[in-house]
Order: structure tokens, then C-alpha cells, then sequence
């Protein structure tokens, strides 16, 4: 579009172009003082005239200027202008500075773009060059501590999985909370899709690919999306070619991926130590023992590895005519995971052309084709074969390997349905499975295809309106497998019992195609009245459907490599589902400026939504918004002030929106219940006509304010969303026999409310050495304000799950739970708080396993002696944190001096707690199986102060309190990340080209480390390894990585 | 000129929008039905119907729970020194493990009322209408009494007053404003719904039906049973003896036989049993009898055993000993397993029998020996000691003594079908753990399972159980 814009302006300059007497000619080129490589396309102008021309594909021009007083005015898209005496030269050489300045920039905007001064509701821009350096398959990874408001987190180390990002915070209870992605301006199938290995719809586009991604955050923002803004919308525009020479480039990175922390877990030393003292202090014989070998495993080396391999090649081709132009981009990236079976590979292609038919027509076609292949492994949480649950438990004294089995590794022969014990008198508790075995032999592959093709066709019939038709079809085709082995491990089984090999395949077909019609009139009346209009109607239809085969009891293992083979599976089962949704809407937006100065937005966006009942399926979504430029008045002009602050503007906004239903929560449905070998249908679920969108009334008040002629930039928004109308499920009484046993309907509310502050400029700016620093800071809280009502009483609360709450003047889904007050130092036992202020100690000894419960009271933390038998109940557990970060940000760096450049990200969040599951559950149990080195500090006699009770085996559940939260396993999520150092190195254009003859135009060298460090007191793998509940459960380390790269410019 | 354009163009935007169908939103679900498409027909109700029988088969219902927790709750079932934590606490009585899931069997009785009230309307032949509403009407009666037993005292045992019942709800819960609070009906009350059902169902059954499936001959040993349970003895024999001379193609198996019967399907003593497909049903390798109350298949939980007052019951030529139970080893420790659930229907899949010929037997003898009829009791009871391998009990032993002798059958002879702590409970006993040195008396709270805490939350006027 802007280069639409400017294209349309040379091509007018053009026209007028004139000779006049006495003239001479100016010649020169134009560069960039980036990295000193030639701008094409850049409007030369005599100033005061409309004499000009536009600099070619190498950056050259000549233009006739009338005499030695005239002055050049050089001026390019997104660089600074820049103006220059002609005197007596005949060559003038400028070099462009890209513009610091915000405020004069665009924004992207639904179906438009606007400029960002005139811009009056609240939104991030995050340029592609903030990551152009950075190893990533998916832009979603590097969006953290990009943008205030948006909060991202990347759980664990999958390369596969999505990052969860948050916009303003947690909008809704049981609904959708991820925002809306939309790619030029048509939006995308995103999230998760994953069947047998988590899959990242947005790794489809190539980040390479990506111009600049615009956050909509506020309600005028987002309200032209009506229904579907609740969670925010993130604009991402594509490149395009620029006229003038083509230019090709090619970018690679390689690097390695490892671990940034691995679980500290005992040794075999240590391991028969605590085994042996868990059982003796329970009664039971001693069962580990170390092995004439010694054998020490570290199982950890066995399932991640070191310096996991990635890759990355962009070859991008880009330029233009007068009347086309093009970007085009080819890619392949390989990402090895730090779990050995984890990768992901992506293919990608782009390819988007422009082409002014005329001066009234415009058409265009962006087409993406990408295959990812990803594989992945059993991550359950506390599956026996999980990768990282088992990796956790598996006992350090026995190898992993053994020479005399047929595999070559521990398993139990001829039944393996266990591990051999090794030294031990009994092999590792629950069975957990021989991980270096199963990871290895057992797959979880998936291959997909992804086409996302949008054509345009847009007319201009006069100045000022255009006229846009965009067709989008959005097609995605995933090819799952999943094998296991019949050796050991989930699979295990003979042809006469157990599972004995099992494959499955799935395969997923999605299609969304969207249709868009819409004007853009812009119309200035006058001097000072700007207008600026766009109305239009849109659809969009989406198909999912998937079907499965999968088989046991395999006749032969060759069978299961590669598919599901006919025949070879004695039992067979299939499955498959299909569902359908629609959307049509109609939206319009006026915006007016008058001088400059003042600005007003309205918008309005009625959607109609497949998911709900007819009577209440249209739904109608206003926003407004106003902006007053204070900085543009005669006062502040005229005040000395405005010498320091040269912009200041005002804005405030108000909108409401939607959050869209999935499903059909209006019908009451019926789904398969088979009996025996007979097909058989229930109810499976009561429907509500009544039902409608979550709404949110968002408001915003910001600032922004350029100090130094924008030298400085500083951005601040207060913001206030209340949610309405969730969506909860009231509980039916169960003799009603509704399934489910609740109803859906639109009863509770939320509210965030929060601050975001953005400081950003150059501090140091001289002709070589520029430093340019950016903090940013966001705050929300989140507070649930209003639940339903049970026979006219308001409900307080309603447990989600065993750790969390739903509770109104809380955040929501705060964690709840014991509140341990230490480990008795006199016996041993934990000690936790009751409500009434007494203290009430498990009886670990006695208390298991014959009587309940085992609570007594104790008069005193350090009490020997049990008091009465009591018990801990629901209200003994107490509100002990908000599960979800608060505030969070990031500290960028840029220094550059010469070609030579350093970044340093910052990033930090907190304010949070975590319940980590991981440690209650796996590394602090009381089975034969590995612990954490924490549980080297156990209670062991009298007088022993620790926060570790006493061991007692098989008495972990209660001991720890499985299954439920207790401020024992309650840590801070604070962190601070060393997220990004980046080193780039541009050769001096001049020295490149002459010494490779002009072929090569630009060379850059970087090397790049993400994720470096973390600094935290959590003890987990790492503080972002959180679900929404805020809960950590063997979840794997994050990645950390190391890479260098090169990008060639032709 | 230009107008000319602007109108073509506009033409052209607005056939655009106008092309865009309004039915592009009128999109019907397509992994699930409708209300109103799936009752309008008989293969509608049909359907529905399968389901109620779904609903049997978890491994909460008749899938392990209601077959294991009856026996380790009481003294028949203990578990092995290594085992999966599964009925923990359920082996020591813990409150908070009863069988309260059992609440749960509303979603079933709910189906079955649509079922009972709209098969009148149905586009079928009166004897189809008159099998499904049967059927209906059998399957409401066992869910009722299950949860009866479970969160109710029998209304002759009736503790400090505490005579409340279920909540009954005979009407389909259709509409929003039928999913209103309810109080619990009366014990009494509660038995006299389950005995209209099954009379009404056994008027409306054919003489012989599939015994996969409710029948004539299931319905009347239902009903002899709960007459057991309710002390209406002369009822219980009445209705035991009808379905004992109509089994529907049942009989007492031969000795010789005795476990081989539990690896067809039907099982021949069956007269109702639940059928499981292992493809689609199976309760695997977790959840399952096979693997909880096995070692037969190798990953097995293999836990649950036994006690050993229990093997100590069984002669040493009782076939329920010899054939249905053999010796293995379970995490170092010898013990014994049964061999009731073999896998015989595919890799950890058994069918459960509900009602069996021997347990009809059984119930009428001890209905015989409650009405002084100590002959004919001990006749029955022997018929089963005899085919067992078993000695037959004395003429000698009569009154109390050849009741509790039946009692004793009874734990040898339905041993992990679910029945112990019911027998006990229904005659007010004392339940004694001689292997954990513990007693549950008979007035104790902990006999009766607690409603679910959230339901008396949810409804002030639901009575919770005493003690809870």
C-alpha cells in the first residue's frame, strides 16, 4: 500500500516534470546509512517545485535543477528526508537515515492502514528487523517482550509448540483467550492443530517473509473485528517488491540448541542412600544396591541431548516495473528439539506480485506453500513412558543398556513389560519404562501441508477511494503417524495379552475461505478536514474434518515403521469427526482529523455467527476513539517547551467487543454411545438458545509524547477491560441427569485493568557510533468480579481442578491450597496451618497406611507428641497466589558503531507464583524411584531443622499432598532473561563492491545466542514452563541457542 | 464517464455482497445430533436405549468398581503389598471412598425416562414398544437400586431414623426448568418405584429375550433380590423361583465347568450380563477386572487378592478354589488370583455378570431359611455346594446356623462380583477385618456413602447421609 501510495506520487511527479532555462544536471546515488547499500525508488525533488525523479535500481539519479540556489529534498518510505544545497556540486551522494520517529510512521490497521499521528486507539508495532537475526521457526517465539500488553510464553522446549500469547491478559474463563492472527489482512487458522505431535500453525509463514506485525490491543483498535477482538489482533504484513532493480538475497543461519537447565536429580551414590532409608523407615526390606561396575546413569543424557542442530536458509528474490512488482522467498529451516526425538522441519515458499493493470486497477495475488515435519514423543505428565516424567523417576544405578538382550537395551527378557533392577532387588516403581528405549523405538511423526493464497483485485475510479475484493482460502492437510513398539514401553504386549504394537494414523483437513469487499475513500475538505471512510461485508466458512485408523496386536513389528499397513493389526478401530462454522459480517469506520489536531474514530461491525441461535446469531460492536495532537497548538508552539517536546498527544477509546463460541453450545446434541457391538446415541449435551458472545467494554486512556524531535519516544496506556457475559457452566443437580450435569450461559464477568509504559531512543547518536536503548513494562491485573447464582445465592467460587479457583475479588484461577508451616523438627512429620490458627501434623509413621487421614494436632510446630485425630478440609486451604504473571517487559540495547552492531534483550516478568507439580510429584516422591537432590536434606533424627519431612516409602500422595496445592511446592515466577545477545557485522558496501565487482551489494555476518540465562529464584527447569493455571508438571527444559549466520544481498 | 464507472463498479460490489448466502451461517453440527432429530424415529429410541446400557460399563459402575470395592470394603478382598494405589482407601472404609460415584447413575435413569415416556408415541409394532419399554423400565430399576444400596439403608435396617432415600425422577429432564432441586424420597418409597418398574417390566417382556440384554428372567431375580434386601421373603421366593423355572436359557454350571462358564458369553449361570466389545470397550490395562484382579496378562496390576479367612472358607476340592482361583507370585509375595475374569473377550476385556443362576439359588434359600423352610434352603444351598466339589451342609444345621451358612456360600460363590458388603450391610452386620485387626459396625456412618459434597451444596434441600 505505501508503496502504492509513493509510486502513484513519483508517477504524478513525472508528469509535471518541466524544462526550464538555464539548468544543469545533478547526478549521484542514494544509500542507506544502515549498511551503506543503494535505495531504490527514492523521490528526488526540487524543493519549492515539482521538478523530480526517482532513483533507480542501483540507487542512482540524475536530475536537471534550475540553478546553484535550488535544494534537493531526497525522500524514501520509512527513512528520514533529507535536504541538501545544490551550490556548485554536480554530484551529491546522500545516505538516508531510517526513521527513529514513531509518530510519523503507519499503522496497520483492519482493512487499512492509517497514519500512526493520526492513530487514536492503542497498538504495537513489532518490525521484522527486531528478529531478522534471531534463529526462530515461528515469529510467535520472538514476540515476547516485543510489544507492552502482550504477554508470551514459551513452555518448555518443544520447537513444535505454540507460545502462548496473552493480549491484555486473561479475557475469558472457559472460552478462547488466544488473539486473532491475521496475515494480509485476511485472517488465518492458528494455535495448536496438533493430532500425534504438537503442531504451530503459524510456523507456515516464514518469519523471513514477514514486513512487520502490528498489535491491536485497545477496543478502537480491534472493534472493526467485531465478535472476534476480545483476545486482541495481531496484524502481520508480508513484503512486497519495490520497483526499481531486483534485488536478491540470501540468508542462513546455523546453530545449536541445548538445554538451559536440566533437572538436578541424585546420583547413584546418593539415590541407594534415600531409596534404602524410604524403606527401611517404612518397615520393608532394603532393596537398592550399587553394582560391581559402579553404574552411575545420568538418565537426563540419555533423552536430551547437546548441541541439537538448526538450521535456517532464506534465498528471497524481490523488485518491481512501473506496473509489477514482486517478493518472492524460498526456505527451508530444520530445528533439532533438545528431547532427541523432537524436530521440525519446514519448507516454505512465497510468492507475492503486485500489478497496476491501469491507473483505476489493481490486482494481486500472496500465495504461501509450506510443509512442516515435525516429530515428538510421549510428553504425559506422568505417563510411564512420558519423556520427561520417566526420565525423572528411572533409577540412576542401573543402565540403560544391556549387551545380552536381543535390543541391546534394560529390559526385562523374555517378558519386557519392565526394566531389569541391575543391582536392586526390584526394578523401579510403577514400571516407568526404559526411556533411552522407548524414545528411540517408539515415533510420533506428522507431516502437513499448508497453501494460504489471497488474491485482490482493487480499483480506483477516483482519487481518494478504492475499492478492495480479496478472496482467501486458507487450506491445511495434516498427516499424522504414531508408533509403538511391542519390545517395552506403552506398546508392550504379546499375541497373547497386552497391547503388543500399536499404530495409528490420522489425517486432518481444514479449510477456511474468507471473502472480503470493502471501500477506502479518503477525501480532504478544505485545508483542514481530513476524512477518511471504510465500510465493506466479509464471510468466512470453515471445514474441519479428520478421520484415524489405528491397530494392535501387530503381527510383525516391520509393519509399524512407516503407516498403518492392511491387515497387519488384529484389531482395528477408526475414527473420524467433521465440523462446519460461519461467519458474515458487515463493518464500517469513519475517521475525521481536522487540522491535524483533533482526531475522532468510529467504527462498528455487525457479525452474524454460525455457533449460536438463529434469534440471537447478529451481533453489533461499536468503538469510538479521539486524539487531540496538544503538541499541534499555538500554546505549545509558542512555549519553550516545545523546543524539548516537539509531540505530544492525547488519546482515549472505548469500544465493545466479542469473544466468539465454538461449537453449537445453543443445541441440545446427542453423540455415539455404543453398546457391546450395537451403535447406540445419548444426549451429550443440553443446548442454550439463549447463549451469546463474551462481550468486552475495553477502555483507554494513552500518551505519546517524541522528545528531541523524536529523538525520544515515550508511550503510556492505562486500560480498563471488563469482560461480561462469560460463559460458564451452571450447575444442573446431578439427579437431573443433564449431561455434564451444567447448563452454559452468559452469566460471570472479569476485569483487567492495567498500565503499559514504552520509553525508547537513541542516547547516543553521533556519525558513528549510535547506542539505542528501548524499556518497556506492562501491568495487569486481573480480578474475576461476578460468578452465577445458585437458588438466589451468589456463588463464591468454583474449583477448577485441585489447584486452582475460579473466585470472585481473586485473580482468576488462583491457586489454592495447605498451608504448610514446616517439617516438625522433633519427628519429622510436615506440619500444616489449619484456618483456625492450630497446626495439625501428618503422622507419617503410624498414620499410613491403616488409619485416615493421619492428621493429629500439634500444640506446637516442633511438637513430638500427637495430639487429637483431625483432618485438613477444603476450608483449611487458603488463597496462595495469582497463578498468572503480572507484570513483565523488556530492556533492548542497540549499539552500533560503524558496521558493526550489538543487541542485548533483556526481558523479565513477574509477580506470579508457580505450583510446581514436578517437584511434588516426581522429584520429591516417596517410591522406588529417583528424587531431586532437595530430598538429600530430609528430616533424619531429632533436632533436624528442615523444610524436607522425613521419608517414608510408599507414603509420597500424602507426605506431598498429591494432587492438591500446598505452599510447600508454591514458588515465585519472578524472572530475569537474558533473552537475546545479537552481533552483526555489514561489510562496508564500497570495499564489497569493488571487490567483487558489483555482484555482491551487501554482506552481513551475525552471530546470535537466544535464551542465554535466566536468573530466578524457581527452582523448576525454568519459570516459563507454566500452564494457565500456573502449574509446572514435567514439563521439558527450554532451549537455549547458539547460532551464526550470514545474509548476501545481490 | 467516470459516473458510469462508479456505477458499474458499485454494481459490481454490491453483487458481490449480495452473492455472499445468509445460509453460509445456517450450518448444523455435524459430530452430533440434534433433540429434535433423534427422537422423531424408533431407531432414534432404539439408539438411545443402547445407551442407558453404555452407561453400565464404565470402570467406575459394573467395569471393576461396584465388583471390587463390595469385597474390599468388606472382608473378602485385600490388596497386595505393591500395588497401584487403586482402592487404598476404599480397604480401610476411608470415608471420601465410598462408591458416591454412584450418583452419577441419574444420566442413565434420565434416558431412560425419555425412553419410558416417549416409546408410547413411536413408529414401531406394539411387541417392539412393549420390549423397549421393558427393557427401560429394568435398567431404571437396577440403577435405582445400585444407588440404593450404596447411599441408603434398607428400609428394614433403618439406622437412628435416617429412612431417606434417592431423589426419584420418573419424567425426562427436556427443558432448562426441569433440572429443578429435588429432596430425597423416603427408603420405602424408593423400593416401591424399583418394584413397580420390575413388575410392570416383567408383564411387558417376552418369555425368553438375549441375555446381553434386560429379559424376563433377569427382571424377576432383579426382583427377588431387592425383595431379599427389603426382608419380603415370601416375595423373594416367589420371583426367584419364577426366574429360576423361566432362566431364559440359563442354568447352574457343572462343576467341572464352573470356570470354563466364565469364559462364554453369556457365561451359562447368566441371566443378565453386560457385554463388553474390546475394540471400542475395553477398560485396558489399567482400569480393568483382568488387570486388577489378575496376573494373567504380564503388566497387569495383579493386586487384588483374597484374604486369606477367605481361602480358608473354600475346601480343597471346591472347584471355585481348584479351578476358578490358582496361585502366582505379586511383587515377591505368593498369593491367590481368581480366575473369573480371564480376558476371555479380547486383551483386558471381560464381561461382567449382573444377576447369576447360583446367586438366584442362593437367594432362595436363604428367603427359604428366613421363612423356616430349612429343607427347601438347604436343597438349594447344596445344589450349589454339591456341583462346587464342596461338601454338602447338613440336615442338622438349621435356623440361624443354615443362614449363616448361606452367607458363607454366598461369599464363596460371588466372590468379585460385587455382593459382600451389600449381604452385610442389607442384615445389619458387623464388618470384621481380621487382616488389618479391624471392625466397621454396623452403625457406623461410614456404611453408607456420602451424596456428593457439590450436589448438597448445590441443593439445600438434598439431605446429606449422617456423619458426612
Amino acid at each position: 500500500m505505501r508503496n502504492f501510495l509513493l509510486a502513484s506520487f513519483c508517477l504524478l511527479l513525472g508528469f509535471c516534470t518541466q524544462l526550464r532555462a538555464q539548468e544543469r544536471t545533478v547526478t549521484g546515488a542514494v544509500t542507506s546509512s544502515d549498511d551503506s547499500s543503494p535505495l531504490p525508488g527514492v523521490s528526488v525533488v526540487v524543493k519549492g517545485t515539482l521538478v523530480g525523479t526517482v532513483t533507480d535500481g542501483n540507487g542512482k539519479y540524475s536530475i536537471r535543477v534550475p540553478n546553484g540556489n535550488s535544494t534537493l529534498v531526497y525522500s524514501f518510505v520509512g527513512m528520514e528526508e533529507q535536504e541538501v544545497l545544490v551550490g556548485s556540486q554536480s554530484v551529491i551522494n546522500p545516505s538516508l537515515k531510517t526513521l527513529a520517529n514513531e509518530l510519523s510512521e503507519v499503522v496497520v490497521v483492519g482493512y487499512g492502514v492509517q497514519q500512526r499521528k493520526a492513530f487514536t486507539g492503542s497498538a504495537s508495532k513489532v518490525d521484522a528487523k527486531q528478529f531478522a537475526n534471531l534463529m526462530t521457526p515461528s515469529i510467535d517465539k520472538q514476540l515476547a517482550g516485543r510489544a507492552t500488553g502482550v504477554q508470551v510464553t514459551n513452555v518448555g522446549g518443544g520447537v513444535n509448540t505454540p507460545a502462548r500469547i496473552r493480549i491484555r491478559g486473561t479475557n475469558s474463563v472457559n472460552q478462547a483467550n488466544d488473539p486473532l492472527i491475521v496475515v494480509d489482512g485476511v485472517p488465518i487458522i492458528s494455535g495448536n492443530l496438533a493430532s500425534t505431535t504438537n503442531s504451530n500453525a503459524l510456523g507456515d509463514i516464514n518469519p523471513a517473509d514477514i514486513e512487520n506485525m502490528e498489535v491491536l490491543k485497545d477496543g478502537s483498535a480491534t472493534a472493526i473485528y467485531g465478535s472476534r477482538a476480545a483476545a486482541g489482533v495481531i496484524l502481520i504484513t508480508t513484503k512486497k517488491g519495490t520497483k526499481g532493480r531486483g534485488k536478491v538475497s540470501y540468508d542462513a543461519s546455523i546453530g545449536f540448541n541445548n538445554a538451559l537447565k536440566r533437572f538436578d536429580v541424585l546420583n547413584a551414590q546418593e539415590f541407594v542412600t534415600i531409596a534404602n532409608e524410604k524403606l527401611a523407615n517404612a518397615g520393608q526390606a532394603l532393596r537398592a544396591n550399587m553394582d560391581a561396575a559402579q553404574t552411575n546413569t545420568n538418565w537426563q543424557d540419555q533423552v536430551l541431548v547437546n548441541n541439537a542442530a538448526v538450521h535456517n536458509h532464506t534465498l528471497s528474490a524481490q523488485g518491481g516495473t512501473e506496473k509489477t512488482s514482486y517478493y518472492m522467498s524460498l526456505n527451508y529451516s530444520q530445528q533439532q528439539g533438545i528431547i532427541i526425538t523432537n524436530f521440525n522441519k519446514a519448507y516454505r515458499a512465497r510468492l507475492n506480485v503486485e500489478h497496476e493493470a491501469n491507473k483505476y486497477l489493481k490486482v494481486g495475488n500472496n500465495i504461501t506453500i509450506s510443509r512442516q515435519d515435525d516429530g515428538d514423543q510421549n510428553n504425559g505428565t506422568n505417563a510411564l513412558s512420558g519423556a520427561i516424567s520417566s526420565t525423572l523417576r528411572l533409577l540412576p544405578n542401573v543402565s540403560p543398556f544391556n549387551a545380552n538382550h536381543p535390543t541391546g537395551y534394560n529390559i526385562n527378557w523374555p517378558s519386557g513389560n519392565s526394566m531389569n533392577p541391575g543391582a536392586n532387588t526390584t526394578s523401579v516403581d510403577d514400571n516407568f519404562t526404559n526411556a533411552a528405549f522407548t524414545l528411540r523405538n517408539n515415533q510420533y511423526r506428522s507431516d502437513k501441508y499448508r497453501i494460504i493464497n489471497n488474491s485482490f483485485i482493487e480499483i480506483s475510479p477516483i482519487q481518494g477511494l478504492k475499492l478492495r475484493s480479496v478472496f482467501s482460502a486458507d487450506m491445511f492437510s495434516d498427516y499424522s503417524f504414531q508408533s509403538w513398539t511391542n519390545l517395552h514401553g506403552d506398546g508392550y504386549g504379546t499375541s497373547t495379552g497386552g497391547t503388543n504394537g500399536y499404530v495409528y494414523n490420522e489425517n486432518q483437513n481444514r479449510l477456511r475461505y474468507t471473502w472480503q469487499n470493502y471501500l477506502n475513500y479518503n477525501l480532504s475538505l478544505g485545508k483542514n478536514h481530513n476524512i477518511y471512510l471504510t465500510a465493506g461485508h466479509e464471510v468466512q466458512r470453515d471445514n474441519y474434518k479428520w478421520h484415524s485408523t489405528s491397530g494392535s496386536n501387530i503381527s510383525d513389528m516391520f509393519f509399524i515403521k512407516e503407516n498403518f499397513i492392511t491387515g497387519s493389526a488384529a484389531i482395528q478401530t477408526t475414527g473420524g469427526s467433521m465440523t462446519q462454522s460461519g461467519f458474515e459480517s458487515l463493518f464500517g469506520r469513519f475517521n475525521y482529523d481536522f487540522n491535524n489536531k483533533y482526531f475522532v474514530q468510529a467504527s462498528i461491525r455487525r457479525d452474524g455467527q454460525s455457533s449460536l441461535a438463529p434469534e440471537k446469531r447478529y451481533g453489533v460492536f461499536p468503538g469510538f476513539s479521539a486524539g487531540w495532537r496538544v503538541s499541534q497548538e499555538g500554546f505549545w508552539a509558542n512555549s519553550g517547551l516545545s523546543q524539548y517536546i516537539n509531540e505530544v498527544k492525547l488519546k482515549a477509546s472505548y469500544a465493545r467487543v466479542g469473544n466468539t463460541l465454538s461449537g453449537f453450545p445453543y443445541l441440545s446434541t446427542y453423540g455415539a454411545r455404543p453398546y457391546g457391538n450395537i451403535s447406540g446415541i445419548a444426549v451429550s449435551a443440553i443446548g442454550n438458545s439463549d447463549l451469546q458472545w463474551e462481550t468486552s467494554n475495553k477502555y483507554d486512556v494513552g500518551l505519546d509524547v517524541g522528545i528531541l524531535n523524536n529523538r525520544f519516544n515515550v508511550t503510556a496506556d492505562y486500560f480498563i477491560n471488563d469482560v461480561d457475559n462469560l460463559v460458564l457452566g451452571v450447575p444442573t443437580p446431578l439427579s437431573a441427569g443433564v449431561p455434564g450435569n451444567s447448563i452454559s450461559q452468559n452469566i460471570g464477568s472479569l476485569r483487567n485493568k492495567g498500565f503499559e509504559l514504552s520509553i525508547g531512543g537513541d542516547i547516543i547518536r553521533s556519525k558513528d557510533f549510535t547506542w539505542n536503548a528501548n524499556f518497556n513494562y506492562s501491568n495487569i491485573k486481573n480480578q474475576i468480579t461476578a460468578l452465577y447464582s445458585i437458588g438466589g445465592t451468589a456463588v463464591p467460587y468454583i474449583q477448577n481442578g485441585g489447584y486452582n479457583l475460579i473466585e470472585v475479588g481473586q485473580p482468576i484461577n488462583v491457586i489454592h491450597g495447605y498451608q504448610f508451616s514446616g517439617v516438625n523438627s522433633a519427628n519429622g512429620n510436615p506440619v500444616y496451618l489449619k484456618a483456625d490458627g492450630t497446626l495439625a501434623q501428618l503422622n507419617i509413621s503410624n498414620g499410613a497406611p491403616f488409619s485416615i487421614g493421619g492428621y493429629y494436632i500439634a500444640s506446637g510446630q516442633n511438637e513430638g507428641t500427637l495430639g487429637a485425630q483431625t483432618s485438613l478440609t477444603f476450608n483449611d486451604r487458603a488463597r496462595l497466589g495469582n497463578p498468572t504473571p503480572v507484570w513483565f517487559g523488556a530492556f533492548t540495547n542497540n549499539f552500533n558503531y560503524k558496521g558493526l552492531g550489538l543487541e542485548i534483550m533483556l526481558r523479565y516478568s513477574g509477580g506470579n507464583k508457580i505450583f510446581n507439580i514436578t517437584r511434588q510429584d516426581a522429584l520429591m516422591n516417596q517410591s522406588f524411584q529417583n528424587n531431586g537432590r532437595e530430598i538429600l536434606q530430609r528430616w533424619q533424627k531429632p533436632g533436624d531443622v528442615t523444610s524436607v519431612p522425613r521419608l517414608y516409602y510408599g507414603q509420597g500422595n500424602n507426605i506431598n499432598q498429591s494432587q492438591l496445592a500446598n505452599s510447600r511446592f508454591l514458588e515465585s515466577g519472578d524472572y530475569l532473561r537474558l533473552q537475546n545477545i545479537v552481533l552483526t557485522y555489514s561489510v562496508p558496501s564500497k570495499a564489497l563492491t569493488k571487490a567483487t565487482k558489483g555482484f555482491v551489494q551487501s554482506l552481513r555476518l551475525f552471530a546470535q545466542g537466544q535464551n542465554l540465562a535466566v536468573w530466578t529464584k524457581y527452582s523448576g527447569a525454568d519459570p516459563d514452563n507454566i500452564s494457565t493455571l500456573g502449574l509446572d508438571n514435567a514439563v521439558s527444559p527450554q532451549i537455549r541457542t547458539v547460532s551464526f549466520g550470514l545474509n548476501v544481498g545481490f | 464517464m467516470l459516473t458510469k464507472q462508479l456505477k458499474n463498479i458499485s454494481l459490481v460490489v454490491l453483487a458481490m455482497v449480495a452473492t455472499s448466502c445468509s445460509d453460509l451461517l445456517n450450518t448444523e453440527p455435524k459430530q452430533s445430533i440434534s433433540t429434535e432429530v433423534a427422537l422423531t424415529d424408533i431407531t432414534g429410541v432404539r439408539a438411545l436405549l443402547i445407551s442407558v446400557y453404555d452407561r453400565l460399563q464404565p470402570n467406575t459402575y459394573y467395569g471393576a468398581r461396584l465388583m471390587i470395592a463390595p469385597e474390599i470394603m468388606a472382608d473378602n478382598v485385600r490388596l497386595t503389598n505393591t500395588n497401584s494405589n487403586r482402592f487404598f482407601n476404599e480397604r480401610v472404609n476411608a470415608p471420601s471412598a465410598h462408591m458416591q460415584a454412584f450418583w452419577d447413575n441419574y444420566a442413565a435413569i434420565n434416558e431412560a425416562n425419555f425412553i419410558i415416556k416417549g416409546i408410547g408415541g413411536a413408529n414401531t409394532n406394539e411387541a417392539e414398544k412393549a420390549q423397549i419399554k421393558a427393557e427401560a423400565l429394568f435398567l431404571r430399576a437396577l440403577l435405582y437400586f445400585d444407588m440404593a444400596r450404596v447411599f441408603c439403608y434398607e428400609p428394614t435396617k433403618v439406622v437412628g431414623g435416617a429412612n431417606l432415600g434417592m431423589i426419584l425422577r420418573t419424567e425426562p429432564t427436556d427443558d432448562v426448568t426441569k433440572a429443578d432441586f429435588k429432596s430425597r424420597a423416603t427408603i420405602e418409597e424408593t423400593y416401591q418405584l424399583i418394584e413397580k418398574d420390575l413388575k410392570e417390566a416383567i408383564a411387558l417382556f417376552p418369555a425368553t429375550g438375549n441375555r446381553l440384554r434386560a429379559n424376563k428372567a433377569a427382571a424377576n431375580a432383579l426382583l427377588a433380590r431387592v425383595y431379599l434386601y427389603w426382608e419380603k421373603y415370601a416375595d423373594a421366593i416367589t420371583y426367584a423361583t419364577a426366574a429360576l423355572d423361566a432362566p431364559n436359557g440359563a442354568a447352574l454350571a457343572t462343576g467341572a465347568n464352573y470356570a470354563a462358564a466364565f469364559t462364554s458369553a453369556p457365561n451359562t449361570e447368566s441371566l443378565f450380563e453386560i457385554n463388553y466389545v474390546q475394540a471400542t470397550e475395553s477398560l485396558g490395562a489399567n482400569e480393568s477386572m483382568h488387570s486388577l484382579t489378575t496376573n494373567l496378562t504380564t503388566g497387569n496390576w495383579a493386586d487384588v487378592v483374597p484374604t486369606n479367612e477367605l481361602l480358608a472358607l473354600y475346601e480343597a476340592t471346591d472347584v471355585r478354589r481348584t479351578q476358578a482361583m490358582f496361585a502366582g507370585v505379586k511383587g515377591g509375595e505368593s498369593v491367590v488370583f481368581s480366575r473369573k475374569y480371564p480376558g476371555s473377550r479380547g486383551p483386558f476385556t471381560d464381561n461382567i455378570p449382573v444377576i447369576r443362576f447360583s446367586e438366584v439359588l442362593l437367594i432362595r434359600a436363604e428367603a427359604y431359611a428366613a421363612t423356616g423352610k430349612d429343607d427347601l434352603a438347604l436343597a438349594d444351598l447344596n445344589r450349589i455346594r454339591t456341583r462346587s466339589g464342596a461338601t454338602p451342609v447338613a440336615a442338622t444345621v438349621k435356623g440361624a446356623d443354615l443362614i449363616e451358612a448361606i452367607m458363607v456360600e454366598r461369599r464363596l460363590e460371588l466372590y468379585l462380583e460385587g455382593h459382600r458388603f451389600f449381604d452385610l450391610k442389607r442384615r445389619g452386620q458387623t464388618i470384621t477385618k481380621a487382616s488389618l485387626s479391624a471392625v466397621v459396625p454396623y452403625d457406623d456412618f461410614r456404611i453408607l456413602a456420602p451424596l456428593p459434597t457439590a450436589q448438597v451444596q448445590l441443593n439445600s434441600s438434598l439431605k446429606q447421609n449422617r456423619g458426612y
